[in-house]
């Protein structure tokens, strides 16, 4: 009966990932006259929004970017939402995916500080930031064509019909792929072409400081007595590259180029030949007439177009970089070899503003009823996630029109208001979801700041949502989460170009350094807390973290407190430390009310191990009986047995409930009491749970005992089956 | 020495006169008190001896006599007793001056003079009432003189003996002595002396006539008024005549003769009578305001008149029963405690004349501020005339009747009031302080009219909440999933039955959505508390507006929610263009539909734009406790 629940994580994420994508409210429908969903409904939802892993979200949203060219002003213009009056022949996708640099870049970053351990004033930034500069970029492609050279040379060596080139002619295609993403739009030439310029021009630039004797490329020879000498490369036609290399790079440099003319139909000589030079070894496409001036100046516009280019992209796709690191942060939680529980996260696609519409929000009672009124609990919803909750606790609804002129409101516009908060969890509320919000992500929600201001802004912020039949299921997550702190993102793209008489050179001038700013990168606390949470849910998990004899592998982690005893030195986060910790005075504050679920950043030793993750020191929700708020698990706990009893007693029936409690040792009662010692029993050490049966009101009410804490459970007991 | 012996005489007769008069006056003062005014009884005692030859050989004797009878009220009577050697003449005292006229006449002086006998013949005429003056005027001009000794010893010791006869009954003995040989010291003067008489003089006192006009208005108690003498063609008398009087007599007395009487007035009937030195004007009943009567005379100056009015009256009295209540204070007229009453008479008198036209005698200008004596069942009461009415109020309780006698004795004429009867007191019984009012029979018929009321507010509302039910098909899945479990299921699907949600109460809550509005905008969610709402019937729109929700009339106030049995929702669409859905059923107008808990309700209103949600939810044991 215990095992009926094969799932207690599904998470769902409340956020728009990609318009043009399916979305909740579309894929729902209409649900006028519906009391729920078909079964193809929310197989339709799950193929379309539901994810269990990161890459899964990349490859069903799709999230991608929108960039066209404003000829007015010469500007790129990059939008997260299709511009509908933008013909496709002129709209670029950009993909956001693991091979864009500006996400790798902050993939790689979060990466790098999980292994170092450092914390944020102690990391390197520049040292990642600088992935997005060009030169970075032609690195990564050099290491690319090296291998596309070197399989390119490979497959050109077999003959004709050999099996092994066929495999070879299928990784080939594969690396033209991966290399066409870059020479299939002009955006993505840029940093090929700055630094294709740049190498050309600078061809040399090793030699000494003095020597400025132009260059001529020549061949080391030894003379006729033996003398060693330079001879310039004699130049077969003045336009010919030197013939150095061989077949196989004239070969690959074809194959380049016809491909290139093939994706770009309205192709030109000079992308042409920067594409076969940018993915053939330089030697053979290395062009001896230069036109300094010209290259000069195509360099410098290149360098400035790709700084303005670049920072339009970032200021437009960080909101959307931040919710995919959020969804990867809430994934990593989970261990990638884990095969047990793993979470799954429903993502609505949709604006919270527009869901918590009246005229949507009957949508989501409708699938709510549909995943969380039965007794199938395969799409159960257990948690939701809310990030970038407004600041101010007040905060309206958008309104659909303003008819009239109110006062005015300099709010966030991508920020979700209080009020739309308050109607999901009213909604959430009666289907038992709990909903993990955190508030806006910027410099003034990270540690940093929670550790300098403390915890009594937040709880002033909740305090609309405190006292209200909702609030069990409100839990407000802090701090949030710095991926690059504001202080720390500029990014230093290169130099601009200058020439200096007979040579050209890089300026030295601090103006003249394209530099750009990402103004900090954050990630919501709603997503780790959902993440870690959802991942201890898994037995397994805890197993791992744990050891074999403490978990009962039939159940979930529903009773696991993380706050109890050293579990939380156990099940930590996957998200580097940040600060070195919170003073006394902080940590008093947040023990004086256990107000919120609070991650921390400290030094700590487990086991003679150190930890350099962040931990989880609250688990809270908003409910409080005046001094304190109530952990998490209890009302997690409460809706799983509420669930499993009215799967096992056929939604309530008075005498099924009085079995399911009785002292047979087959009851649902009994078993729990059985697995007692396990770390995630349902009833632990402490725990015990009693029914009274209301015949009056035909209720039945569980008090459920959590370490001598009573909470009550109330259900309408199902008298058909008395009458029948 | 002669004269001064008769002097010395004279000055001892005055002061012993003297004396005998103020002793008289005291205790006549003190009887007067007590004597009728309007009654009395004269006996004429006259010496017709023959000595009387020479001293009235003018007979003016009989005049003054005839003057002094005609000059009196009605109500006294006069008598005469002649006497010389024995009784000459004796007339009984009555009105009727016939006898005395007569008597008069025949009247002669001759023989001696016995006025023993004579006093005891006159003594003897006097009747024995009471209260009542009573005079012998002796008109004699000497002593007592009979032939012999014996006889006039006799006769002095019957004179004295008569005398104290009369001095005992009250008589008093007024003597005129007439002529000039009457001397001090005769015996007959004891007589006026002893009974408190007086004793006049002929000559010195003034003429016969003079002498009697002063008797009769100065010795005798009635009231008169002196009436003014006018010079004008030998003289005349004017004098104005007190309306109402039954009776009014004008007397002319003279020293010398009186002729040529003639007298203008106006009455019911008058005659005048006239004499030597007199004349009287007798009127019954005047009419006419004045009187006047013209006379010769030698000497005007010499004639004096006086008017006697006299009335016939009755007291009327009327007594009216009175029942006043004392005045309550808050407290016992808060409790209701029953009014003390009190009780008066409210007597009203007046004086009526009782021969004439029985006019209010008080009712003249004169009369108005009067005081007069009254007697209101035996108790003196001075009494004040206003308006004609003399009024006064005695307390009722311990009598039954007013008796009233007025005493109009101070009163410038002469009244003779006949008392009335007791008025009797019409008493009724108090005023029954009306018993606190029996409103039961009210009581019962309110009760009966609230219980029909109640039973038609009862049936109405027994009616109103009576609902037909729409039932849902009794086979299929989803009909059988939503059927109530309170109401009778019927055999055949589709039936309709009638359902009455009398004795239901609303429960649970509804959680309502707003999906689209007219103008766009959204409507936060609601949550509506049904449970604790009673039985009654509630409007979509009432619901709307209490949650702060308005559309304006798109029949929202036309979609009817009842309590149903088994915690259902009895919803019923009454609206014209509304379309309401309970899940995916369309609901027929008029009809009530069962919801039961989370079941959903979809309402597209009649401007065909704005439409909402409600879900029927149940409210947890403890969330009712709460709101408990």
């Amino acid at each position: 009966m215990g095992n009926v629940v094969k799932q207690t994580n599904r998470t769902m994420l409340l956020e728009s990932i990609n318009p043009q994508k399916p979305d909740f409210l579309t894929l729902v429908g209409d649900v006028r006259g519906m009391e729920s969903l078909s079964d193809d409904k929310i197989k339709e939802i799950n193929d379309y929004l539901l994810v269990r892993s990161f890459d899964e979200l990349l490859e069903k949203f799709e999230p991608v970017v929108y960039c066209y060219y404003n000829a007015n002003n010469q500007k790129v213009i990059y939008q997260l939402d299709k511009p509908e009056s933008v013909p496709d022949e002129l709209l670029t996708e950009i993909p956001l995916n693991r091979q864009n640099e500006f996400m790798g870049m902050l993939m790689s970053m979060i990466d790098t500080r999980r292994s170092e351990g450092s914390i944020n004033v102690d990391f390197k930034f520049e040292n990642l930031t600088d992935m997005i500069s060009p030169g970075k970029v032609m690195d990564a492609i050099r290491q690319n064509r090296k291998e596309l050279q070197y399989t390119y040379g490979e497959y050109e060596k077999l003959d004709e019909g050999d099996p092994k080139k066929l495999d070879l002619a299928d990784r080939l295609n594969v690396m033209f792929e991966e290399a066409s993403a870059n020479y299939n739009n002009v955006m993505a030439m840029l940093p090929l072409a700055i630094e294709d310029t740049k190498t050309r021009l600078l061809l040399g630039d090793g030699r000494p400081e003095n020597d400025h004797t132009p260059l001529a490329l020549g061949v080391l020879s030894m003379g006729e007595d033996g003398e060693l000498r330079v001879l310039e490369a004699p130049k077969v036609e003045t336009t010919a590259l030197m013939t150095v290399d061989d077949q196989v790079n004239t070969g690959l440099i074809e194959a380049l180029k016809e491909d290139y003319r093939v994706l770009n139909e309205e192709s030109n000589d000079y992308v042409e030949a920067l594409v076969a030079r940018t993915f053939c070894p330089l030697a053979s496409t290395m062009e001896s007439n230069v036109d300094r001036e010209q290259e000069v100046a195509n360099y410098n516009s290149y360098l400035e177009f790709y700084r303005e280019s670049k920072d339009a992209f970032i200021k437009t796709v960080k909101p959307l970089i931040e919710k995919l690191l959020g969804i990867w942060c809430y994934f990593e939680q989970y261990p990638k070899k884990l095969k047990g529980m793993r979470p799954s996260m429903l993502i609505t696609n949709t604006s919270n503003e527009l869901l918590a519409k009246s005229g949507n929000i009957s949508r989501l009672i409708t699938y709510l009823n549909t995943v969380n009124a039965k007794n199938d609990f395969s799409n159960t919803v257990w948690y939701s996630i809310m990030p970038n909750v407004s600041l101010d606790q007040y905060s309206k609804m958008k309104l659909t029109r303003e008819r009239f002129q109110g006062n005015a409101r300099t709010e966030k516009s991508n920020t979700n208001s209080v009020e739309a908060l308050a109607r999901l969890l009213d909604v959430f509320r009666e289907y038992g979801v709990q909903c993990f919000f955190s508030y806006e992500a910027d410099d003034s929600t990270t540690f940093n700041a929670l550790a300098t201001e403390g915890i009594e802004k937040y709880e002033s912020r909740c305090a609309s949502l405190t006292g209200k039949p909702f609030s069990e299921y409100a839990i407000p997550c802090l701090p949030n989460f710095t991926i690059i702190p504001k202080d720390k993102s500029g990014v230093i793209l290169d130099r601009r170009m200058v020439i200096n008489g007979d040579s050209v050179e890089l300026s030295q001038e601090k103006e003249d350094v394209m530099k750009l700013w990402i103004d900090g990168v954050y990630v919501g606390a709603a997503y780790v807390a959902a993440g870690i949470v959802a991942a201890y849910q898994c037995p397994e998990y805890i197993r791992e973290k744990f050891g074999r004899a403490k978990v009962d592998m039939e159940t979930p982690g529903v009773r696991f407190d993380i706050e109890a005893d050293d579990h939380n030195m156990v099940i930590y986060t996957t998200m580097a430390k940040e600060i070195t910790g919170f003073t006394n005075s902080i940590k008093n504050d947040i023990n004086r009310k256990n107000f919120g679920f609070v991650f921390s950043s400290e030094n700590a030793v487990y086991r003679g191990n150190d930890i350099i993750n962040i931990m989880v020191y609250k688990a809270r929700n908003l409910m409080t009986d005046g001094n304190m708020y109530e952990p998490i698990y209890k009302t997690q706990v409460t809706n799983y047995i509420e669930r499993v009893m009215r799967h096992g007693t056929g939604d309530f029936k008075e005498d099924s409930i009085v079995s399911f409690f009785s002292n047979n040792p087959n009851s649902q009662k009994s078993k729990w009491l059985s697995g007692r010692e396990c770390l995630n029993a349902i009833l632990g050490k402490g725990d015990d749970i009693e029914y009274i049966i209301d015949e009056e009101n035909g209720y039945c009410t569980l008090n459920i005992t959590f370490n001598g804490n009573v909470k009550n459970l109330e259900v309408e007991i199902n008298r058909l089956s008395n009458k029948a | 020495m002669d004269r001064m012996k008769l002097w010395k005489a004279v000055m001892y007769c005055s002061t012993i006169v003297c004396m005998f008069w103020s002793l008289a006056f005291t205790s006549r003062a003190g009887e007067e008190e007590s004597l009728n005014r309007g009654k009395g009884e004269i006996i004429f005692l006259l010496d017709t001896s023959s000595s009387m030859n020479r001293q009235d050989s003018d007979r003016y004797v009989m005049d003054a006599i005839r003057q002094a009878a005609y000059g009196l009220p009605s109500g006294y009577k006069v008598g005469l007793v002649a006497y010389n050697t024995g009784i000459q003449a004796v007339v009984a005292p009555g009105t009727d001056m016939g006898p005395l006229e007569a008597a008069l006449d025949g009247m002669e002086y001759t023989g001696y003079t016995n006025a023993g006998q004579g006093l005891a013949e006159a003594e003897k005429l006097f009747s024995d009432e009471t209260g009542i003056a009573r005079y012998i005027i002796m008109l004699s001009d000497g002593e007592i003189d009979m032939p012999d000794e014996a006889a006039r010893e006799s006769s002095m010791a019957l004179y004295r003996e008569a005398v104290l006869r009369a001095k005992e009954r009250g008589i008093r003995i007024l003597i005129v002595a007439i002529g000039t040989e009457m001397g001090q010291g005769m015996h007959i003067f004891d007589g006026a002396e002893l009974t408190g008489g007086a004793i006049y003089w002929e000559g010195q006192s003034g003429t016969l006539s003079r002498i009697m006009e002063r008797i009769v208005t100065e010795r005798f108690p009635f009231p008169w008024e002196e009436v003014g003498i006018t010079d004008a063609g030998g003289g005349s008398v004017h004098a104005l005549l007190p309306p109402h009087a039954a009776r009014i007599r004008i007397v002319l007395t003279g020293s010398g003769d009186v002729t040529g009487v003639l007298a203008d007035y106006g009455a019911e009937k008058g005659r005048t009578i006239t004499g030597k030195r007199f004349a009287v004007l007798d009127m019954e009943r005047p009419s006419s305001e004045a009187a006047k009567i013209r006379f010769e005379t030698e000497d005007v100056s010499g004639i004096k008149a006086y008017m006697l009015v006299e009335y016939e009256a009755e007291t009327r009295v009327e007594a009216a029963y009175r029942i006043e209540a004392l005045p309550q204070t808050e407290e016992e007229i808060k409790k209701g405690a029953a009014p003390v009453y009190e009780h008066f008479a409210d007597v009203k008198i007046w004086l009526e004349d009782a021969g004439g036209r029985h006019e209010n005698l008080w009712l003249e200008e004169a009369m108005e501020g009067q005081e007069i004596p009254c007697t209101v069942n035996g108790a003196a009461y001075m009494g004040v005339i206003g308006d004609g009415y003399i009024t006064t109020v005695l307390p009722a309780d311990d009598i039954d009747a007013v008796e009233v006698s007025v005493d109009m004795t101070e009163q410038p004429y002469l009244y003779d009031v006949a008392t009335p009867p007791a008025a009797e007191l019409e008493k009724y019984p108090d005023p029954v302080p009306d018993p606190p009012p029996d409103y039961r029979p009210l009581w019962i018929a309110l009760a009966l009219l609230l219980g029909a009321g109640l039973g038609i507010v009862l049936w109405w509302v027994k009616k109103k909440n009576t609902t037909i039910i729409y039932m849902a098909p009794a086979s299929g899945d989803v009909g059988k999933q939503k059927h109530p479990p309170g109401i009778p299921l019927c055999a055949k699907s589709r039936t309709i039955i009638r359902k009455e949600t009398a004795g239901y109460t609303f429960c649970g809550r509804l959680s309502m959505y707003v999906v689209r509005t007219r103008d766009g905008r959204d409507i936060p969610p609601q949550t509506y508390r049904l449970f604790g709402r009673g039985d009654g019937r509630l409007t979509l729109d009432r619901i709307l507006t209490d949650c702060g929700i308005r559309f304006g009339k798109i029949g929202a106030e036309d979609i009817i929610l009842y309590p149903g049995p088994d915690h259902n929702m009895i919803l019923m669409d009454q609206s014209e263009r509304c379309t309401v859905m309970r899940g995916s059923e369309i609901m027929k107008k008029g009809m009530g539909y069962p919801v039961s808990y989370h079941e959903k309700v979809t309402v597209t209103f009649e401007d065909e734009m704005t439409e909402m949600e409600i879900h029927y939810k149940n409210l947890k044991p403890s969330e009712r406790e709460a709101l408990k």
